[in-house]
């Protein structure tokens, strides 16, 4: 099982919740306003993007996206192929 | 102890059956001024951890009467318990009866153990044993560690315990969080005598642990950053159970942040709902957590028995509201607004003397407090707790000064001690923080008072539930002389 973890950052408040539940995938940014980033994610389009490939990784995403108060974070499952 | 729990309690020696038992003693201290309105959750979940593994345990709430009557209540327990360990859980404002309690038993017991845990001993473990009458101090979540204990593991080995060899102090590695809460037996509320808590009418309960908040002001490490959620399965199995057992129809979720998980708190409504429960329950909530587009949750939470949410909004000041919790003033009076119009009670907690507040922040927060459309809005001083970032910037503008045998006491602030407050911020004395304090409770009960003539049934409801000497006095201690 892999998934893609999809951070549509622009609607971020900075509130760290995503940073505070999973800090191996989420931190703050030091400059600026403060948002949240997905660590190693890419840009791309209205999002940034970071595919994940072990169980442990997935809830973890997982996790952040469900107590994100903004809804910001997705995880899309999918099988290996 | 059945379960992923015991598992992690390896290396247990084991006791020989021609061995007495050797019962632990629970013990929440007096907390000053305050009765415990509810059975202690933390002794409670502990002593069931404890009892599901066969262990002796027992149980003993001082906060159930006046703070000098401590030792009148503690000897008969010792008496009847004769316990080998005796545990003492502690926050900041109780820590200085907890190690009154502690050197007590010591004295009169030097063969028993003393331990000490919760969020004040977690926070700062050297001060509690450089105590010669302190054994030893677990650190964060408990349940495992003392377990351990019990059942006499070696005490290198114990994952949170500090303790004290040829003189040193030594902290063994923090234990990992309880990562399936449930594992957890429920709280063993029936090693209290449950009728003294009877004249209260709710019950309090917990349905997850944890908050990713970074709150400068919060200590929080004994549960930590990771939420960690019950099952709406094991939280409505307890509630049921409660109700059955001992008649309790109120429930109060002593979470720091009940509505965190959207999905869990839906599933949760929807359990209750499907199964016809008519329970009222009121929980503790952030205001950006409810703030969903639609407010469906809120709906549903009412629908399924909320009557009251409690929101820490801690400021009303635009700046310092996104700098404290990433929150704007519409965003709030939002919330609340869809919570009144879902039918839930709403109640806003607001702190004056954050370091950066100034005459202008704070007048705006009295302000808010007072139009941000709550049912109730209250005032508190903000105080540095130890090992916060709070407790740094204290430390750095000079209002804490490290210390070694310091009166925690003061770290407590009701209206009778008011004056003793240590708070201060960039701008403002600490007497200018007590004098917006009362002038912000003053301004909230005349508004108070006002609403109530204009809804006689509120004012009706509120006497009835409180007694009317009980408001009478409240209205006069902040109206006219706060």
């Amino acid at each position: 099982m892999k998934a893609k973890v999809l951070h549509f950052k622009k609607k971020c408040t900075g509130c760290s919740a995503c940073f505070g539940q999973s800090p191996v995938f989420w931190k703050m940014d030091s400059d600026g306003e403060g948002f949240s980033s997905l660590i190693g994610a890419k840009e791309i389009g209205d999002h940034w993007e970071l595919e994940v490939d072990t169980k442990e990784a997935i809830r973890a995403n997982e996790e952040a996206a469900e107590i994100c108060p903004v809804n910001i974070i997705h995880v899309k499952k999918y099988e290996n192929k | 102890m059945s379960g992923d729990i015991a598992a992690n309690a390896i290396e247990v020696i084991n006791l020989s059956s021609s061995e007495m038992p050797e019962t632990t003693l629970l013990i929440f201290p007096p907390w000053l001024d305050h009765l415990s309105e509810y059975p202690p959750l933390g002794i409670c979940q502990l002593g069931a951890v404890l009892e599901q593994e066969g262990l002796p345990v027992s149980l003993l709430d001082l906060g159930l009467w006046k703070e000098e009557e401590w030792k009148a209540r503690l000897i008969p327990k010792m008496n009847e318990v004769k316990p080998t360990l005796v545990g003492i859980s502690a926050q900041t404002s109780m820590i200085m009866m907890g190690l009154k309690i502690a050197e007590f038993i010591k004295t009169t017991h030097p063969e028993i153990k003393i331990l000490l845990g919760g969020p004040h001993p977690t926070a700062r473990p050297n001060e509690a044993l450089k105590k010669s009458f302190v054994d030893y101090v677990i650190r964060g979540e408990g349940e495992i560690p003392l377990l351990e204990l019990a059942l006499k593991k070696d005490i290198t080995a114990i994952k949170g315990l500090s303790y004290k060899k040829d003189g040193k102090i030594i902290h063994n590695p923090l234990p990992p969080l309880i990562d399936n809460l449930n594992e957890l037996p429920l709280p063993a509320r029936h090693l209290l005598d449950l009728k003294q808590y009877a004249w209260f009418p709710e019950i309090s309960l917990m349905s997850s642990r944890g908050c990713p908040f970074p709150c400068y002001y919060c200590f929080g490490k004994v549960f930590g950053k990771k939420f960690r959620g019950r099952s709406a399965e094991q939280v409505v199995k307890e509630m049921e159970y409660l109700n059955k057992k001992y008649g309790y129809t109120k429930f109060y979720f002593y979470d720091d942040v009940f509505t965190l998980n959207k999905n869990r708190v839906l599933e949760f409504c929807n359990l209750l709902l499907e199964r016809g429960h008519k329970f009222e329950w009121r929980c503790l909530s952030r205001i950006d957590t409810l703030d969903d587009g639609n407010f469906e949750r809120l709906k549903m939470m009412r629908k399924a028995g909320c009557i009251k949410i409690q929101f820490g909004i801690e400021t009303g000041d635009p700046d310092l509201m996104k700098k404290i919790k990433s929150i704007t003033q519409e965003q709030a009076r939002r919330v609340v607004q869809a919570a009144k119009d879902a039918g839930i009670e709403t109640k806003c907690y607001f702190m004056i003397g954050h370091p950066w507040d100034t005459k202008e922040s704070v007048m705006n927060t009295i302000r808010f407090a007072k139009e941000v459309g709550s049912d109730l809005s209250l005032f508190s001083i903000v105080t540095p707790f130890p090992e916060t970032k709070l407790w740094e910037m204290a430390k750095e503008m000079g209002i804490i000064i490290e210390e070694e045998d310091r009166d925690w006491s003061t770290f407590y602030v009701n209206s009778e001690n008011m004056d003793d407050h240590i708070m201060r911020t960039y701008t403002l004395s600490t007497r200018d923080l007590i004098r917006f304090y009362k002038k912000g409770w003053r301004e909230l009960y005349l508004k108070t008072m006002v609403d109530m003539f204009k809804n006689p049934a509120k004012l009706l409801k509120i006497i009835k539930t409180r007694g009317i000497i009980t408001v009478a006095r409240s209205f006069y201690r902040k109206i006219i002389v706060p």
